[in-house]
């Protein structure tokens, strides 16, 4: 038997025992079937490697915290509900348009940062009762968010997985728009309008009204929204131009606007509030810490190699298959780590099909939909805590847009060369 | 009393934290320490890359440059290793060329750690090891660091959204990170980030000193596409062609390649562009940089040997042939040292009247033979 496939399956047994039989927290399970592997393999319990896994997503855990702590904000502030109630008035009469404006909504802070989660957690949460609101059950509500979220990681200008699969293969990150541009839309407006418009078709506005708290918005007027224009501001210049603007990072970006929610809102307790709201997000944080060491312990051990070469093995038509299965399945590790792991090596054996760049942004965006994948399930986990729901039956709605998703990317994948007038 | 509780649990969990963290704080720390380089009495000067950028001095990137002048009139040859620790042969093959170099005619400089800071982590989720041991013929043992390809972040950061290098490169988004790779920011900037200072400094030692002739060394994943190339400035398209001759001679697979116009920032280009030496950069192959590689031991990183990606090549997915034996470091590490020797023949082809002569690097396969063990010095004779 090969060693690296006998680490794998320590790995993941260990993980699986820990997590299903013990029931441990996913994390810590990753910690002990990385431990487990490392100790089977000969390398001991390797404390750097486990450090050096653990800190590889500080940046994006930064994130996740400071836009939590933005969305607190604005929440207490009453910005939300107020946003809420100025976009069902004006909208409610064109159901599919609002649909598709509200998606598009969800998608830009992803297609700004690169980031789903940043997407949930922005305008995801902004977007969400709004779409509870209008009359779409919580866990249809949910998927919209997520899947949404992921389409704005996968559209330009900013797709992480498109620039890693780039990197790895001396690609400049030149061209990527177009193809990007047209598979994320497509599936995006796709899933709002298959999962939202059956339910938003009679839109009753007093009825509506009712339910909206129109109280903030009187209040405080536009004042309330200053700290969401702020970050689409900073956000937007911050990359845009930044040989002129000042370059902020996006955990400072969300921290500024933060702060200023607290003044342009209703008064509320903002250390309460901000602990309170750290609380809801440290699994998620320490989740990504486990991911980190799982993948170092991976690589270490060389079942990374191992699963990546066993895939390249396959014949052409399973290697599809492996595209659509294994890559999107990874995300349950870490999406990003898909591009690099798996994303590399695939475009490496489809190079010669037919055009590069297109190939390379389809494989980056079958990539992003690992973001659903469970346990971590950052877009998955975050809309569904936003909508109040347990992750499952988001799932579950998420499925059939999941599988139109992929399907298209791989139809696609069969004609990048007709599709090559959509890169320079 | 609950208060209190609550103190101590928090108390203990902190102190648990410890237990992990020190031990792997010394792990870090050991990595921050160089390893002695044997001086022989063919070295005339060491000097400090600061002394050609000051803004270097008592930092983490300020490095040595070791000079071997023969003191008879001729041109001159600047060698950098280590640019990319990580790239393990690059490094070894300047430690190698110091410990073993004799200079007849002109000067040659070394500057083994180019990026110093660089040798003091390892990159993340690539299970990289932090030290490999090389035996010497005399049975005792040399210990190196396996490092990573950029400054660490505790010497540099953060890495900002956007950083737009002396060459016109800009650097975005997930690409930001380059800002610590030294091979992205030529010719550097004295008043930029610390790496941006290394390349100023090492732009400022090739004008000062008058180098005419520049070898960067590197190595490269299995997927990379320029392995056993040397990129070349259009000004050295001569000289590279005839130092691939050369090596072709001698049995070795070399090819060249034009540096372009998007290799901005790279040595092979923008120090080309900014000074009168004539750059190239070569690359050969490193199995345990790319992600297909199998388990992360000596056997990967000495030996070379790697049947997964050995699998990849016989399906088709890696162009680069990959025989079954691998390519140990001792064959790479004799591949540089020898083409730093063509490299020498071949300039001394095109400029008669300036000539850089040295010896000890002139038959591959006596190098090859060798192996490291006898190439590098025992660390007793260090004075």
């Amino acid at each position: 038997m090969n060693l690296e496939f006998l680490y794998l399956m320590v790995m993941l047994s260990v993980f699986l025992l820990a997590h299903l039989l013990l029931r441990q927290p996913v994390s810590l399970s990753m910690v002990l079937g990385a431990v487990a592997a490392s100790l089977v393999s000969g390398h001991g319990i390797p404390l750097r490697h486990l450090f050096e896994g653990t800190f590889t997503y500080i940046d994006t855990i930064l994130i996740i915290s400071t836009a939590m702590l933005f969305m607190t904000a604005i929440q207490e502030s009453g910005a939300l509900a107020a946003m809420n109630a100025a976009i069902v008035t004006r909208f409610h009469k064109y159901p599919a348009i609002m649909l598709i404006l509200l998606m598009f909504t969800i998608m830009f802070p992803g297609m700004i940062t690169g980031s789903s989660t940043a997407a949930v957690l922005t305008a995801g949460a902004i977007v969400a009762p709004v779409l509870t609101m209008i009359g779409i059950p919580k866990a249809k509500a949910g998927a919209i968010i997520a899947i949404g979220a992921i389409m704005g990681m996968a559209a330009p200008p900013v797709n992480i997985p498109a620039m890693l699969i780039a990197g790895g293969v001396d690609m400049p990150y030149i061209g990527f728009e177009g193809p990007l541009l047209l598979i994320s839309v497509v599936c995006a407006v796709f899933t709002v309008l298959f999962l939202g418009l059956k339910h938003c078709k009679k839109l009753d506005l007093q009825a509506l009204q009712a339910q909206l708290d129109l109280e903030a918005g009187r209040k405080y007027g536009l004042k309330l929204y200053l700290p969401i224009a702020l970050l689409a501001l900073l956000l937007v210049m911050s990359n845009a131009f930044p040989t002129w603007f000042p370059q902020l990072s996006t955990p400072l970006i969300f921290l500024i606007c933060a702060g200023a929610a607290t003044l342009t809102g209703r008064r509320f307790p903002v250390w309460e509030k901000s602990l309170s709201a750290m609380d809801t997000t440290i699994p998620v944080l320490s989740k990504l810490m486990g991911v980190g060491m799982f993948i170092q312990v991976l690589t270490l051990t060389g079942a990374r190699g191992w699963i990546v070469v066993s895939c390249l093995s396959l014949p052409q038509v399973l290697l599809y298959a492996a595209i659509a299965i294994i890559m999107p399945a990874f995300g349950a590790i870490s999406s990003y780590g898909a591009a690099s792991v798996m994303g590399v090596p695939f475009l490496l054996a489809l190079l010669y099909t037919g055009d590069q760049i297109t190939i390379a942004a389809l494989l980056a965006f079958i990539c992003c939909l690992g973001d659903l994948m469970p346990p971590t399930a950052l877009a998955g986990n975050y809309s569904a805590q936003i909508v109040g729901l347990p992750y499952r039956p988001v799932l579950r709605q998420c499925a059939i847009p999941f599988l139109v998703c992929i399907t298209l990317a791989l139809v696609y994948l069969q004609f990048t060369g007709a599709l090559a007038f959509l890169t320079p | 009393m609950r208060k209190y509780a609550y103190l101590w649990k928090n108390l203990l969990a902190l102190g648990l934290a410890l237990l992990f963290v020190i031990p792997a704080s010394l792990d870090f720390l050991a990595m921050r320490r160089d390893e002695p380089i044997v001086r022989t009495d063919a070295l005339s000067q060491v000097r400090q890359l600061s002394d050609y950028a000051p803004g270097l001095t008592g930092t983490a990137l300020d490095t040595e440059i070791y000079f071997f002048d023969s003191g008879r009139p001729g041109g001159v040859f600047l060698v950098l290793g280590g640019t990319h620790p990580n790239e393990s042969a690059a490094s070894l093959a300047a430690i190698a060329f110091i410990e073993n170099i004799r200079v007849q005619t002109g000067k040659v400089l070394v500057i083994p750690r180019t990026n110093r800071s660089a040798f003091s982590h390892t990159s993340p989720l690539d299970g990289m090891q932090d030290f490999f041991a090389i035996t010497l013929d005399d049975g005792s043992q040399r210990v190196f660091r396996v490092g990573n390809r950029l400054t660490n972040p505790l010497d540099q950061w953060p890495d900002l959204p956007y950083y737009r290098g002396a060459s016109g490169r800009e650097l975005r988004t997930t690409e930001s990170v380059e800002m610590r790779n030294v091979d992205r920011l030529y010719p550097g900037s004295l008043q930029g980030t610390l790496t941006d200072q290394v390349c100023a400094g090492i732009k400022n030692l090739i004008d000062q000193e008058q180098v005419n002739l520049v070898m960067d060394m590197h190595e490269g994943s299995p997927e990379f596409r320029y392995l056993n190339y040397t990129m070349y400035h259009e000004r050295a398209k001569n000289v590279a062609a005839d130092m691939a001759f050369e090596m072709q001679l001698a049995g070795l697979e070399m090819n060249i390649e034009l540096s372009g116009p998007a290799s901005l920032g790279l040595s092979h280009r923008s120090l080309g562009d900014n000074t009168n030496a004539l750059v190239t950069l070569m690359e050969t192959y490193n199995p345990s940089m790319g992600p297909l590689h199998g388990k992360m031991d000596d056997e990967l990183v000495i030996d070379g040997k790697e049947p997964l990606y050995r699998q990849a090549h016989l399906d088709g997915h890696i162009p680069f042939k990959i025989p079954e034996e691998g390519i140990p470091l001792d064959v790479r590490v004799a591949r540089h040292l020898f083409c730093l020797d063509s490299l020498k023949t071949a300039y001394n082809y095109s400029f008669p009247e300036n000539p850089i002569e040295f010896t000890g690097f002139s038959d591959y396969e006596a190098l090859a033979q060798a192996g490291l063990g006898a190439l590098l010095q025992p660390v007793a004779n260090t004075p």
